[in-house]
């Protein structure tokens, strides 16, 4: 049995228009500490499976366990991330990632002591003081990184998180999710469109269809980490990704 | 900055100056508009014996009362049914039938139901500023942002601390704009109702000067009203200012210079 669980999932969403298959019968394993990069067309049900995953929406059919419970709701052990960051505007840097500790009720010298922790983690120290909007595209999605680090989730959802940032700095978080997620071994769900992004970050990419989601393909990425540095393997393998989806 | 100081006077000092000098020239008559010399005189003698300052105190306290109250109503109301638009249904078409009744139109029936003191006024009050109040909130409430609240939720907040800290701080400005609202309606309301509902207050003082004659006691009213307007609105906009600190550097006015500003 593997750690986190998605069995025969369905959505259907009804609206005034009538009805849209979202997904129609995802099924997927994945392993405890686990990258795994879901990848497909834009409306492929990418992002309700994360929401499903999180507890956020429910599968018309179907069910997703974590070690082997049943999910039925939100909770903190599913984190999501989301590719507008959704920080807190009126908590500053430090606010926003002892957050969910705060929540939790955790006492102010442990949680001093994790966030600062965190917060030197993904280089944002002098920063703490500053308000979400006094920071760059970058910096945000690493306060957002923290924060969703902070209250040590199960599994992580992030849901295209590094879409709106440019390039370079895209590369830069890309290497450092690489760099905490060897640390901490958390298990990630991570939603993209760009196929170097998952090629650069996954243990396996999930290929999905076109609208009503299902899966197509699955492919375990064998190359050793740091990725950036094997052009030619990054682009046979780009090649192949390109072909499945196309 | 005198200079400046003076430029933004101006137009008062003419204003006063003619005001001044018209009644003393006798080119008005000066009993239905006394010079301001006299009605400052007037503000002197009235507040050194202490009938100004009790007529003050007992608007002030009846608008904190009827304020704080409506508040109370309207904050809390309008964010539950902003978050709970099923709820919201229900309850559309009664508010909305309520809503348009303006504050003086409850002042018969306040006084049939309270007779006459603090409690009718009080009553006016509430119900010339809670609807206001209750539909500003409401639709900012229905605009909260799903995504705040989702990560609120997979951070591990209970939907209970998701109002008090997600909410609740995102709709801060909201609820701040609908209180200043909320403060001036009041101080219109109590004025009014304190022209037929009470024995006190600068109302009931402005309304008796009317019978008595007195014209200076009516502006001595009138300037006394806007004076302590303006200083409730100040207090509201100065704890607004410390709360929302946070939203410096993200209000569209401070890249349009200083018009408009607040």
């Amino acid at each position: 049995m593997s750690f986190l669980e998605i069995l025969d999932v369905h959505k259907t969403f009804v609206n005034d228009e009538g009805r849209v298959q979202a997904l129609a019968g995802v099924s997927l394993s994945v392993e405890k500490g686990e990258l795994v990069v879901i990848i497909g067309p834009s409306g492929c049900g990418k992002t309700t499976l994360l929401q499903i995953v999180a507890g956020l929406e429910e599968p018309s059919k179907g069910e997703v366990r974590i070690a082997g419970q049943r999910v039925n709701k939100w909770g903190r052990d599913r984190t999501m991330i989301f590719q507008d960051y959704s920080l807190f505007p009126w908590l500053t840097v430090r606010g926003n990632v002892e957050f969910g500790l705060k929540m939790a009720g955790v006492r102010p010298e442990e949680r001093l002591k994790i966030v600062d922790e965190l917060i030197r983690k993904v280089g944002l120290e002098g920063f703490e003081n500053l308000y979400p909007h006094e920071l760059s595209g970058g910096m945000q999605q690493r306060v957002a990184l923290a924060r969703a680090l902070a209250i040590d989730p199960a599994v992580l959802l992030m849901d295209e998180p590094f879409a709106s940032v440019d390039a370079l700095t895209r590369r830069e978080l890309q290497a450092e999710l690489v760099r905490l997620w060897s640390e901490s071994r958390k298990t990630i769900l991570f939603v993209t469109h760009s196929l170097r992004e998952a090629l650069i970050l996954a243990d396996r990419i999930v290929v999905m269809t076109p609208r009503p989601g299902r899966i197509k393909a699955i492919f375990t990425v064998d190359l050793p980490r740091p990725r950036e540095k094997y052009l030619n393997e990054l682009a046979s393998w780009e090649a192949k990704l390109m072909a499945e989806l196309l | 900055m005198l200079k400046r100081w003076l430029k933004r006077a101006s137009s008062l000092i003419v204003f006063l100056l003619l005001w001044e000098f018209l009644p003393q020239a006798g080119l008005i008559d000066p009993i239905l508009v006394p010079p301001p010399s006299r009605v400052l005189a007037r503000g002197v003698a009235l507040l050194a014996d202490g009938v100004l300052l009790a007529h003050m105190w007992a608007s002030l306290w009846r608008v904190f009362l009827g304020f704080t109250l409506a508040s109370a109503v309207a904050v809390p109301a309008g964010i539950v049914l902003g978050l709970l638009p099923g709820l919201e249904e229900y309850m559309d078409l009664l508010i909305h039938a309520l809503r348009p009744l303006a504050p003086p139109a409850w002042i018969p029936l306040a006084i049939l139901w309270f007779g006459i003191g603090n409690k009718p006024a009080i009553f006016i009050i509430f119900m010339g500023t809670v609807f206001a109040m209750f539909t500003g909130v409401l639709s900012a409430a229905k605009g909260v942002d799903k995504r705040l609240v989702k990560t609120g939720l997979t951070l591990g907040a209970t939907p209970r601390q998701v109002i008090l800290h997600v909410v609740l701080p995102s709709l801060s400005p909201a609820i701040f704009a609908q209180l200043r609202i909320g403060i001036g309606l009041a101080w219109m309301c109590v004025i009014a109702s304190e022209m037929v509902a009470v024995r006190r207050g600068l109302g009931f003082m402005m309304m008796e000067a009317r019978n008595l004659f007195r014209t200076e006691d009516i502006l001595l009213g009138m300037i006394v009203v806007g004076i302590l307007g303006l200083g409730l609105d100040s207090i509201l906009r100065l704890i607004e200012h410390r709360v929302l600190r946070w939203q410096k550097g993200l209000r569209a006015y401070e890249l349009f210079g200083n018009i408009g500003r607040p």
